[in-house]
């Protein structure tokens, strides 16, 4: 599985990436922001996208709706992080077709359960 | 909670880069809060500081560093409010965003060096609080509102579709979920989780086509992938390169006193990495054709070809290596921006201090300094402003009343010159007065009477370098622990540079620093003085004349020199570095004339061998720090010479004579 994992902040990125290489999970591929991150996915395939929400240039929400509207991508599952686990930000995640969020700070465990869950929920069982 | 024990590895590597991380965000914050004050409508700049507040918050609270992410946090929600219009941005609010950066640098300075953050901070949280709700707001309600209704359409459509009853259209249809602003209780997010599963089996329902279509062997999307991406500009990247002093020491083992800092590290432009990598390939071929020609010189010695290949390949390496030195050192430099920064926060507090209005200009912020010196800068540039805010700038009042504008102007200025750095600290205030300069040091016993009548204004200003001239020093939240000008001056000095004064009563002040591009690498006049050759700094050489006899004379048992109209000190080099059986006549000898600052002395020397590029090292620990003598270093036949410190001199001369002190 090859994931790519889009935050503004270098210790936000280094943080998910560390928990994914203890799942066992090394291939992985980091974007500063949602305008990388598309470039990213223009070259490269990828199999799961762990983004954060507010970024400079292109946000999380802006790069999943993007993704979405792209016939070759929008399969694409996608993890959105975010600082505020606040309602009104849920339902907007929501109507951007997230497949999930996980509210930060959060364990490794709370990651994988996250990850898992989606997964589940698509019908892909590869963790 | 979460005290700085990394005693992982890898762990302990993240905690650098939030450090370094987070300091930059504070850098930003601390600009964008000074310019959001001048435009308070920038939306975008809003958002910024937001996100800069945002990421902190997030990056902090991974790390366990509660109190930055809780402080963070409410600046959050004041800024969220901010973003949403509910709220209208205002000085008190700016005020509290500031006290959140001053409270968060605090901490992860803490942090840094090993302690664990602490600190009451509910008088700023109940600040925020307050600022936050300023009464009720309707408006607020109003935004919602519509807000809901336009969901509403939009699930009704859906429902008509779909008489089952729906989790999303659930969530979607709930206003309190919608624009609610709390946390999700129990039951909304197993009902928000239903939603997501539903989005989950509409993803899989709409994928199988997709796949359906990919299967057939239609690459339907790939180009309308091209056409719908937008054109992405490639940013610079920017390498961390570690300095590898401390890397793997675990911060905060023992109390703070044991405590290291964390390692240094500094980011560099890829670009000059890369220019350093090329250079240092083309070193290596030179240094390969230097072996192939060695070889072939000693099987045919006299061959003319060989040699002036030799010859060819020696200036080749020799293009290379200077071209090497300028890169590493250029790895070294940062922009003066860095170090002005802070001024604009700086100004805008000792306004508000003094009841003054000031107008902070900052002009040549891209001009490129060694890092290390801009470390050392800040300290003195913080006094200076100060300075020029306190004493320098008049009240609005009293420049009204001279017919100045109202809004005094201090002006920052940087720019290379050479091998020097110049910087210019200058106001439009009231400048100095040289007799009240003159009337104080004497007050403070500082120079006689006599003294002060002789004195030049120039000369009088220099008055304010000296110890004990600066009045009771106020201690301040800005400048910390007052330092007087003469710690100004000595840093400086420490830094191998000099500055000066120049002002005129009633139109302004302005202070000149100049700085040598880099501390490593200096431009030496090499002198003999007996049977030893010695180095001078270039960069403080000012002449160099040949003693005519007539013009050498004493008064009060200092020898001194007569050049054109002006009368210098003599410093004779082989008394003051006490070499044995110095000469005692001064005939054929040569005066090296070298200043700071206003200050000038002669330095009697030898012999003047020539000038040459050389790289300071230091004399060691077991040889400490010697009186006179900066530092040492090798010269191309591998002999070790000694670098002079001109300023030491200097000091030592002028305390001798004129100032008595």
């Amino acid at each position: 599985m090859k994931f790519l994992v889009v935050d503004d902040s270098p210790t936000m990125r280094r943080i998910v990436i560390n928990a994914l290489a203890s799942f066992g999970f090394k291939e992985v591929s980091e974007a500063a922001d949602g305008q990388e991150a598309l470039a990213k996915l223009a070259s490269e395939n990828f199999d799961f996208i762990i983004t954060d929400w507010n970024m400079p240039n292109m946000s999380g929400l802006e790069l999943t709706l993007a993704i979405r509207e792209d016939p070759s991508m929008k399969h694409l599952p996608i993890l959105m992080v975010t600082t505020r686990g606040l309602k009104q930000d849920i339902v907007e995640a929501l109507k951007a077709k997230v497949n999930n969020y996980v509210v930060k700070p959060f364990t490794p465990q709370v990651l994988r359960e996250k990850m898992d869950a989606v997964l589940k929920s698509i019908g892909k069982s590869g963790l | 909670m979460g005290a700085p024990l990394f005693n992982d590895p890898e762990m302990q590597e993240i905690f650098e880069g939030y450090l370094i991380e987070t300091r930059e965000l504070l850098d930003n914050l601390s600009q964008d809060l000074m310019i959001i004050e001048k435009q308070p409508d920038d939306l975008e700049l809003i958002n910024g500081i937001f996100r800069n507040f945002h990421t902190i918050k997030g990056t902090s609270s991974f790390m366990g560093f509660s109190v930055i992410a809780g402080i963070t946090h409410h600046a959050e929600d004041i800024l969220n409010k901010l973003r949403r219009n509910e709220l209208k941005i205002n000085l008190p609010i700016i005020d509290c965003l500031l006290q959140v950066h001053d409270i968060i640098e605090g901490s992860v300075e803490s942090l840094r060096t090993g302690e664990i953050e602490s600190g009451d901070f509910s008088e700023i949280i109940n600040k925020i609080e307050e600022l936050k709700n300023p009464g009720a707001a309707p408006d607020i309600e109003l935004l919602v509102n519509e807000d809901t209704t336009g969901n509403k359409k939009d699930s009704s459509k859906k429902s008509k579709k779909d008489t089952q009853k729906s989790a999303l259209d659930d969530v979607l249809t709930n206003q309190e979920l919608v624009s609610g602003q709390d946390d999700f209780s129990e039951e909304e997010l197993a009902l928000i989780q239903a939603a997501f599963e539903e989005v989950n089996q509409q993803f899989v329902q709409d994928n199988a086509q997709v796949a359906f279509i990919q299967d057939s062997g239609q690459q339907v999307s790939q180009p309308e992938k091209l056409s719908s991406e937008p054109v992405i500009e490639k940013k610079p990247e920017i390498k961390q390169v570690e300095h590898s002093k401390t890397t793997n020491a675990p911060i905060a083992k023992a109390g703070a006193a044991a405590a290291k800092p964390a390692s240094e590290t500094i980011r560099i432009d890829v670009n000059r990495v890369e220019t350093l990598m090329d250079l240092s390939g083309e070193l290596v071929l030179g240094r390969n054709r230097l072996a192939q020609i060695t070889d072939l010189i000693q099987l045919e010695p006299d061959n003319k070809d060989r040699i002036r290949e030799l010859s060819e390949t020696t200036a080749q390496i020799d293009f290379v290596t200077s071209e090497i030195q300028s890169a590493v050192m250029r790895m070294r430099m940062v922009p003066i921006g860095k170090l002005y920064q802070k001024a604009p926060r700086i100004v805008r507090d000792l306004a508000k201090e003094f009841n003054k209005k000031i107008n902070l200009v900052v002009k040549g912020e891209e001009t490129e300094i060694d890092r290390g010196i801009i470390e050392e800068l800040n300290d003195p540039l913080v006094h200076m402003i100060r300075n020029s805010c306190d004493h320098g700038v008049e009240s609005p009042e009293e420049r009204v009343k001279i017919g100045k504008p109202e809004i005094g102007t201090i002006t920052l200025d940087a720019d290379q010159e050479g091998n020097n750095i110049v910087l210019r600290i200058s106001d439009d205030g009231r400048g100095m007065d040289p007799e009240k300069l003159k009337a104080k040091a004497v007050e403070k016993g500082i120079i006689t009477q006599e003294q002060a009548s002789t004195m030049t204004s120039r000369e009088a200003f220099q008055l304010i370098f000296l110890p004990g001239f600066s009045t009771a020093v106020k201690v301040s939240s800005v400048s910390g622990r007052g330092v007087g000008m003469d710690v100004v001056r000595t840093n400086i000095q420490n830094l191998k540079g000099m500055i000066e004064i120049d002002s005129t009563l009633g139109t302004g002040s302005i202070f000149i620093i100049k700085l040598p591009l880099t501390l490593a690498i200096i431009q030496g006049l090499l002198v003999r003085v007996k049977n030893e050759t010695y180095a001078l700094p270039l960069s403080s050489v000012l002449e160099v004349v040949a003693i005519d006899d007539e013009s050498i004379y004493s008064i009060n048992q200092q020898e001194v020199i007569r050049i054109r109209k002006e009368v210098l000190p003599l410093l004779r080099l082989d008394l003051a570095l006490k070499v044995k059986d110095p000469k005692t006549d001064l005939k054929d000898r040569n005066v090296v004339v070298v200043g700071l600052g206003t200050h000038k002395i002669g330095i009697v020397v030898d012999d003047l061998l020539g000038q040459q590029e050389i790289v300071i090292k230091s004399l060691g620990e077991y040889l400490g720090s010697i009186s006179g003598i900066a530092g040492s270093t090798i010269l191309g036949d591998g002999r070790v010479i000694m670098i002079i410190d001109v300023t030491q001199l200097i000091q030592l001369v002028f305390s001798k004579t004129i100032f008595k002190m």
